[in-house]
């Protein structure tokens, strides 16, 4: 698969739905949606040909009916456009890769070069559909994704919530992008998760506690992967990553210290296989060359 | 625990490390300290290895000849007067000759009896069916109040046999013919009658094993990480009864696959008791069993018949990759969490 490509997947699949954190944890995001039932989508051309020649008008279904199916192609080769359709309903967002029906707005990019350069904190310019008509809901829209460049590791927020915001979101998206890879075929990954049996890779920040503490874990089963949230009970770690504290866990994120110097210094600790901890530090550092 | 486990194993380690020879030097000792440790044996005094035990207290030392009934139900007369007698006999004898006194003169009366019984599995091998004993831990651990150990070494060996003297009752101590490679380099390792020792940690798949099947189980483990990168738990329960619990209830949930390991009838020996311990959680746990599947083993080498019957590390390397792919689990969604 093409990088670009690639790279837009993992967005859409790996990096939209951590918006759900600052929705829930956020109190001022939290109030600006709670009322919010839209649909917002963001989409690029690929440069592929449309399925009757030329590319989709924007926000138009790409063959003239129901939007396509999650990576389908147009014309029997790759999508002409690709997309995600974020729906809100009273601040509850659910997000799909696949164009919206009807969306309310629409974040159009000419490439798909042009959508992961934005997304990735840098300036590019979409097209914009149905802004005049719901001018609020493009200042709410621009201001998540101004929520998600928290992730980028040259953000470095100094007040306790964004803190704990940036390592939520941070964990939460590198867990499902691992996973989100295997799904989509990346032969290495494929490779590491095919023989292995059922095992839990648990990250958690200490202190851990159900409501508000930060914990994800990715399983592998013979090839096949699921990013969760919470502590995996049925099963104890393979793998553990435990970070001391959020302030620990920022400095490891933000590479502030390397991660052999953050197990030193304390602020991680890893309980169980060392050589499985750095095959999944090394997918973790591809991925993160792909989205930041 | 030894580095090599079995690797840099001798013969001299056969004549000074092995259960049967350790077992003799503590009973000595032991019995220099307390004047109520009797020995007593039926015609197997150098075989059992209790003619250390002669050969410095001789005016202790009763032998019964060719009578294990007889052993059995002296052992119980001298218990009742409150001597500590160890008897010493194969395996095959104790636990089925004798097994009526056993049952009714010792365990009835609950009387600190110390059976040690040799040669047990097919330890004896080529000596045949008669002298194999496969069928003893299903005997002794259904006789109320008795404490059945199956130690791994010799090392283990001393442990349970100093641990038998503070156990008020009944006791059965199994053990080989006095060639089994020792396992433990110390015996400081902090043996306790009940609870299990974990000799190598794991997360993917617990081997559960008794005697000489620990160590065996310890070379399949590493064996299973070289080769297929597997984490294999591996637990010495050298204690059948009282089975521990809640190292088998830590295994079924944190590993979630169990085989056991046991040079014995894969039924009512460890297998089983461990088995009884997972159904009674109701938790989930792909499960398997190692030993002689229900039939009388073939005659030969021991170490053949280990092989033959899948107890060798190779063999329990392979139905750990086996049972890895028995498929049980409830939680089957793959879809992310977002």
């Amino acid at each position: 698969m093409d990088s670009e490509l690639l790279t837009a997947r993992l967005f859409f699949r790996a990096a939209f739905p951590v918006m759900k954190v600052p929705l829930r944890d956020d109190p001022s995001m939290r109030t600006a949606w709670e009322s919010v039932t839209a649909t917002v989508q963001f989409s690029a051309d690929t440069g592929a040909p449309a399925a009757g020649g030329a590319p989709p008008a924007e926000g138009a279904p790409a063959a003239g009916g129901a939007p396509p199916a999650e990576g389908a192609p147009a014309a029997g080769g790759a999508p002409a456009r690709i997309g995600a359709c974020l729906r809100f309903d009273q601040g509850e967002l659910t997000v799909s890769e696949q164009l919206c029906d009807a969306p309310d707005l629409t974040l159009h990019f000419k490439s798909v070069a042009a959508m992961n350069a934005l997304l990735r904190g840098g300036v590019a310019l979409p097209r914009f559909r149905g802004a005049l008509k719901h001018p609020l809901l493009l200042v709410k829209t621009l201001k998540l994704l101004m929520a998600l460049t928290l992730m980028l590791p040259r953000n470095r927020p100094k007040d306790p919530l964004r803190q704990y915001l940036k390592v939520k979101m941070s964990l939460y998206m590198i867990t499902t992008a691992l996973s989100v890879y295997n799904k989509l075929g990346d032969p290495v990954m494929s490779a590491w998760t095919k023989p292995q049996p059922d095992r839990i890779y648990q990250f958690t920040v200490e202190p851990w506690e159900p409501e508000n503490g930060i914990a994800v874990f990715l399983r592998v089963k013979g090839g096949r992967t699921k990013a969760g949230r919470g502590v995996y009970t049925r099963r104890r770690p393979f793998v553990h990553f435990r970070f001391s504290s959020v302030e620990g866990a920022m400095k490891v994120l933000l590479k502030e210290v390397a991660f052999v110097e953050g197990v030193e210094k304390g602020y991680v600790a890893i309980d169980g296989s060392p050589e499985y901890s750095a095959q999944l530090n090394d997918f973790m550092a591809i991925l993160q060359g792909l989205l930041t | 625990m030894s580095d090599g486990t079995g690797t840099t194993w001798t013969c001299y380690d056969a004549a000074t490390m092995t259960a049967r020879e350790i077992y003799g030097r503590v009973l000595a000792e032991l019995s220099d300290t307390d004047p109520r440790v009797v020995g007593l044996t039926a015609d197997l005094s150098k075989s059992t290895a209790i003619v250390n035990f002669e050969r410095e207290h001789p005016d202790r030392f009763f032998n019964m000849g060719i009578a294990e009934q007889n052993l059995m139900g002296v052992a119980a007369g001298m218990a009742k007067v409150g001597l500590i007698p160890f008897a010493s006999t194969f395996a095959a004898f104790a636990s089925m000759r004798a097994a009526e006194q056993v049952r009714t003169d010792i365990c009835y009366q609950n009387l600190p009896v110390k059976i040690i019984a040799t040669h047990s599995g097919v330890s004896f091998g080529a000596a045949g069916t008669t002298h194999h004993c496969t069928e003893d831990l299903a005997i002794m651990r259904s006789f109320a109040n008795m404490t059945v150990i199956v130690p791994a070494d010799g090392t283990e060996t001393a442990n349970a046999v100093r641990a038998a003297m503070d156990i008020p009752g009944p006791v059965y101590i199994r053990i080989g013919r006095g060639f089994e490679p020792p396992f433990y380099d110390r015996e400081d390792y902090g043996f306790a009658v009940g609870k299990a020792h974990k000799v190598h940690d794991g997360t993917d798949l617990t081997v559960i094993a008794c005697g000489i099947g620990v160590l065996q189980a310890v070379e399949a483990a590493r064996l299973l990480k070289e080769q297929d990168g597997l984490s294999v738990r591996v637990l010495n329960m050298h204690t059948i009864k009282p089975i521990d619990r809640e190292a088998i209830l830590s295994a079924i949930t944190e590993t979630r696959r169990i085989l056991t390991v046991e040079e014995h009838n894969t039924l009512g020996g460890l297998g089983s008791a461990v088995a009884d311990v997972i159904a009674e959680s109701g938790k989930g746990c792909a499960f398997a069993k190692a030993g002689f599947p229900d039939v009388y083993s073939e005659v030969g080498y021991p170490e053949d018949l280990y092989a033959h019957y899948g107890l060798d590390a190779n063999g329990i390397a392979d139905r750990v990759r086996k049972l890895l792919k028995v498929e049980f689990e409830e939680d089957e969604e793959w879809e992310d969490e977002v």
